[in-house]
C-alpha cells in the first residue's frame, strides 16, 4: 500500500470522526435542552469545575478517572417524614357481638351439653344404621341362597336326564331338520309357481298387445278375463309363498331353539362335578358399579334430552318427527290419538322418502364417499366413478337437488355438504348394523353337537 | 376525507367477466357502463372509480371440512360500485374507451357524497395497496376486499372471511363459525352440545363418572 493511499484512508476516518463528534454534541446539546432549567444549572457548573480541573492538570496522565465516585453517584433522596400514627381505634365494649362477627366461647357449658346430645344422637344412629345394614345383608343372602338353590335345581336337572329322553331330544332335532328341509321345498315349489304365472301374464299381455293391433274386440274381451283370472291366480300363489316361508323361518326358530338346548346339556354333561358357587364368586361391587353407570348415563341422556329442547338446538325438527305419540304434529294440530298423528305426517313421508331415494343408488353412494375425502372436479368424478355425459349430470342432479352436494359456481367443483355427510354416515351405519346381524345369526346356527 | 367527481368519463365497449388470483371472486361488468375517476379532494390525488352500470358478483365463500362444505356462495348484483385503487387488473385499454364529458354530473356527484361514510368506516383498510381490490357498494351496504389469497366480504348481516382453500371465519346474525387449514370446524352450537361438555369434563377430570360412583358404592358396601 502506498503512502498516498494511506494517507487518504487516514482523511477519510477522521472525517467519519467529525462526523461522530458532530452527532455528539447534538445529541448532547438536545439532551441539554430537554433537561429543566435547575438541571441545566447543576451540569452547567458541574462542567464549568470539570473545565478548571482539566486546566490545572493539563498535560498529566490521568490513571484515576477525572471525577471521584461518590460525585458520579445521584444524591440520595430524602427519605419521607413518617406518617403520622393513625389513632387507636377505641375497644369494643364487652358482650357486644356484630352482626357478621362470629362469636362462640367452646368452653362455655351449653357447648359440652350440645356435644353431648350430639354425640348420643350419633351412636343412635351408628346402631341403627348397623341394624339395617345386618337386615338388608341377611335379606341380600336369603335371596342369593334362593336364586343358588334354583340355579342348581336346573343344573342337577340338566344332567340327570335319561337316555331315553336324549333319544327323543335326538328325534325331535332330526325332525326339525327334515322340517326345514320340507319347508324349503315348499318355498322353491311356490316360487316356482309363482315364476310361472308371472309368464303366463306376460304372454297374456302379449297377446292383448297383439288383439289391440288387430282391433279384434271378442279377442280383447276374452284376453283380459284370463288376464284377470292370472292376477288372481298370482296374488293367491304370493299369499301361500308368504306363508311358507313363515312356515320355514318358524321352523328354523324351532330348530335353533332345540339347538341351544341340547348344547346346554351337552355342555352340563361334560362336567357332571356341580361346581359349588360361593358368595365370593360374585362380584357383587361390579354389579353395583354397573348399575350406577348405567343410572349415570341414563340421567345423563335426559338431561342432554331436557336441555336441548330448552335451548332449542338444531335438532328439534327430527325429534318433532320422531315422536309421533306426541300431542303436537308437524302442522301444529294437536291430537290426542298417535294413529291420527301417524297420518297427519305425511310431509315427513314424502319429504324423507325423497331424501332415502336419492341415497338409493350405488353410483351415487359413490359420489358421496369420494366427496367426503376432498372436492372434486367433474372430469376426476366421473373417471372415479366411470359415469358419463348425461348419466353423471342426472346422478348429481339428484344429489344437489336434496343438498347432499352443492358446486362451486367459480370453479364448478362438486362438494358435499353437511347433510350429505350425515346422509353417508347413515348408509354406513345400516349396512355394518346389517352386517353384525347377519354375523351373529350365522354363529347361532352353526355350532355343532355332538350329544354322543 | 370529500371525494369528488371528474369529469372524464369512462365507457366500457364490451361486456366481460374477470376471475381474481384467489380464484374465489368473479366479477361481471357489463357493456357501456360509465367510469368516472373519484379523487380525495383534500390530497388532490386520484384514488379510485365510480363505476355506473349493472355490476355482478359471484363468491365462493365456503371451503371443505370433516364435517361438509361449510360457508355461503354469494352471488349479488349492484347498479352502482366504487371501486379501488386506480390501476385495476380488469380495467385496461381493450374494455374500456374515453368518451366526451358528461352533460350532468350533479347525479354521480351526490351518489359520491353517500359514499363517503361507508369510506370512514373502512378507514382502516389501506385502499391504495396495489395488491388489495376494494369494491363498495351504494345500493346495500356490501363492502368487498379482496387480494391474491383471500377475500372478505362485509354483508349487512353477516362477514365471511376465506382465506385461501380452506380457512374461513363467517360470523352471521346469532353464530360464530371458524374453520382452520386442517379442515376442522368450531361453531357456537358446540358449547350446548352436552356430549362434547361431557366428553371434556372427563377428559378434565382424568376419571369417568362411573368410577367415580362405583368407589362411592365401594365405601358404602364396606360400612
Amino acid at each position: 500500500m502506498s503512502k498516498d493511499e494511506e494517507i487518504n484512508e487516514l482523511r477519510e476516518e477522521i472525517e467519519e470522526l467529525k462526523e461522530l463528534i458532530k452527532n455528539l454534541s447534538k445529541s448532547q446539546s438536545d439532551a441539554y435542552r430537554n433537561l429543566d432549567v435547575a438541571e441545566q444549572e447543576d451540569v452547567k457548573r458541574k462542567l464549568e469545575k470539570d473545565i478548571e480541573r482539566l486546566e490545572r492538570e493539563k498535560g498529566r496522565i490521568h490513571k484515576e478517572s477525572i471525577r471521584r465516585e461518590h460525585e458520579r453517584s445521584f444524591p440520595e433522596v430524602p427519605e419521607p417524614p413518617e406518617a403520622p400514627e393513625p389513632p387507636e381505634a377505641p375497644e369494643p365494649p364487652e358482650h357486644v357481638f356484630f352482626p357478621n362477627q362470629f362469636h362462640f366461647d367452646f368452653d362455655s357449658e351449653e357447648f359440652k351439653e350440645k356435644l353431648k346430645d350430639l354425640k348420643k344422637k350419633v351412636e343412635k344412629a351408628t346402631k341403627e344404621g348397623m341394624k339395617t345394614a345386618e337386615k338388608i345383608s341377611q335379606r341380600m343372602q336369603k335371596e342369593f341362597n334362593k336364586y343358588l338353590e334354583v340355579e342348581t335345581d336346573k343344573i342337577t336337572k340338566s344332567s340327570g336326564l335319561s337316555d331315553k329322553e336324549f333319544n327323543e331330544m335326538r328325534k325331535e332335532i332330526d325332525e326339525a331338520r327334515r322340517d326345514i328341509d320340507e319347508a324349503q321345498r315348499d318355498v322353491d315349489e311356490e316360487r316356482g309357481h309363482v315364476e310361472e304365472v308371472r309368464r303366463a301374464s306376460l304372454d297374456i299381455r302379449r297377446r292383448l298387445e297383439r288383439a289391440y293391433r288387430e282391433n279384434d274386440l271378442e279377442k280383447q274381451v276374452e284376453i283380459e278375463r284370463e288376464l284377470k283370472e292370472n292376477e288372481q291366480d298370482l296374488r293367491n300363489a304370493m299369499i301361500n309363498l308368504s306363508r311358507t316361508r313363515s312356515a320355514l323361518a318358524q321352523t328354523r326358530r324351532e330348530f335353533s331353539r332345540l339347538q341351544r338346548r341340547a348344547s346346554k346339556i351337552h355342555a352340563a354333561q361334560k362336567n357332571k362335578a356341580i361346581k359349588i358357587i360361593g358368595t365370593n364368586d360374585f362380584d357383587v361391587d361390579g354389579t353395583i358399579s354397573e348399575y350406577v353407570t348405567k343410572v349415570v348415563d341414563s340421567v345423563g341422556k335426559n338431561l342432554e334430552t331436557t336441555l336441548r329442547t330448552a335451548w332449542g338446538e338444531g335438532k328439534k325438527g327430527i325429534r318433532k318427527v320422531i315422536s309421533i305419540g306426541d300431542s303436537e304434529d308437524l302442522n301444529g294440530t294437536t291430537s290426542s290419538n298417535g294413529r291420527v298423528a301417524i297420518k297427519a305426517q305425511e310431509e315427513f313421508y314424502e319429504e324423507a322418502s325423497e331424501l332415502l331415494s336419492a341415497l338409493g343408488d350405488k353410483n351415487r353412494l359413490k359420489i358421496l364417499k369420494i366427496l367426503e375425502l376432498s372436492p372434486q372436479y367433474q372430469k376426476e368424478l366421473s373417471e372415479d366413478t366411470e359415469l358419463k355425459g348425461g348419466t353423471f349430470k342426472h346422478h348429481t342432479d339428484i344429489l344437489q337437488d336434496e343438498n347432499y352436494i352443492t358446486r362451486e359456481a367459480i370453479r364448478g367443483r362438486y362438494l358435499i355438504t353437511q347433510l350429505g355427510l350425515e346422509a353417508l354416515k347413515l348408509a354406513e351405519m345400516i349396512y355394518l348394523r346389517k352386517k353384525r346381524l347377519e354375523e351373529e345369526l350365522e354363529d347361532e346356527e352353526g355350532i355343532d353337537i355332538d350329544i354322543d | 376525507m370529500r371525494l369528488i367527481v371528474k369529469n372524464r368519463p369512462l365507457k366500457t365497449t364490451h361486456s366481460f367477466e374477470y376471475t381474481f388470483d384467489n380464484r374465489h371472486v368473479k366479477l361481471s361488468i357489463s357493456k357501456n357502463s360509465i367510469l368516472l375517476p373519484v379523487f380525495d379532494e383534500n390530497q388532490n390525488r386520484q384514488i379510485g372509480f365510480l363505476l355506473d352500470g349493472p355490476t355482478g358478483i359471484i363468491a365462493d365463500l365456503l371451503v371443505h371440512t370433516t364435517k361438509g362444505a361449510v360457508g355461503e356462495i354469494i352471488e349479488d348484483t349492484y347498479s352502482t360500485a366504487l371501486l379501488f385503487p386506480v390501476q385495476l387488473p380488469f380495467l385496461t385499454k381493450d374494455q374500456v374507451k374515453e368518451i366526451p364529458p358528461l352533460e350532468e354530473t350533479e347525479l354521480y356527484e351526490e351518489i359520491v357524497r353517500k359514499y363517503k361514510h361507508q369510506i370512514k368506516r373502512a378507514d382502516y383498510i389501506r385502499y391504495d395497496e396495489k395488491e388489495s381490490i376494494m369494491i363498495q357498494t351504494y345500493n346495500s351496504t356490501s363492502l368487498w376486499f379482496i387480494n391474491e389469497d383471500s377475500t372478505f366480504m362485509v354483508g349487512e348481516e353477516e362477514i365471511i372471511a376465506r382465506k385461501g382453500e380452506n380457512r374461513l371465519i363467517w360470523v352471521a346474525k346469532d353464530s360464530f363459525t371458524t374453520v382452520n387449514k386442517n379442515g376442522k370446524i368450531f361453531s357456537t352450537s358446540d358449547l350446548f352440545s352436552i356430549r362434547k361438555a361431557r366428553r371434556t369434563f372427563h377428559s378434565i377430570l382424568d376419571v369417568p363418572l362411573a368410577l367415580i360412583f362405583s368407589s362411592l358404592s365401594d365405601v358404602f358396601t364396606s360400612i
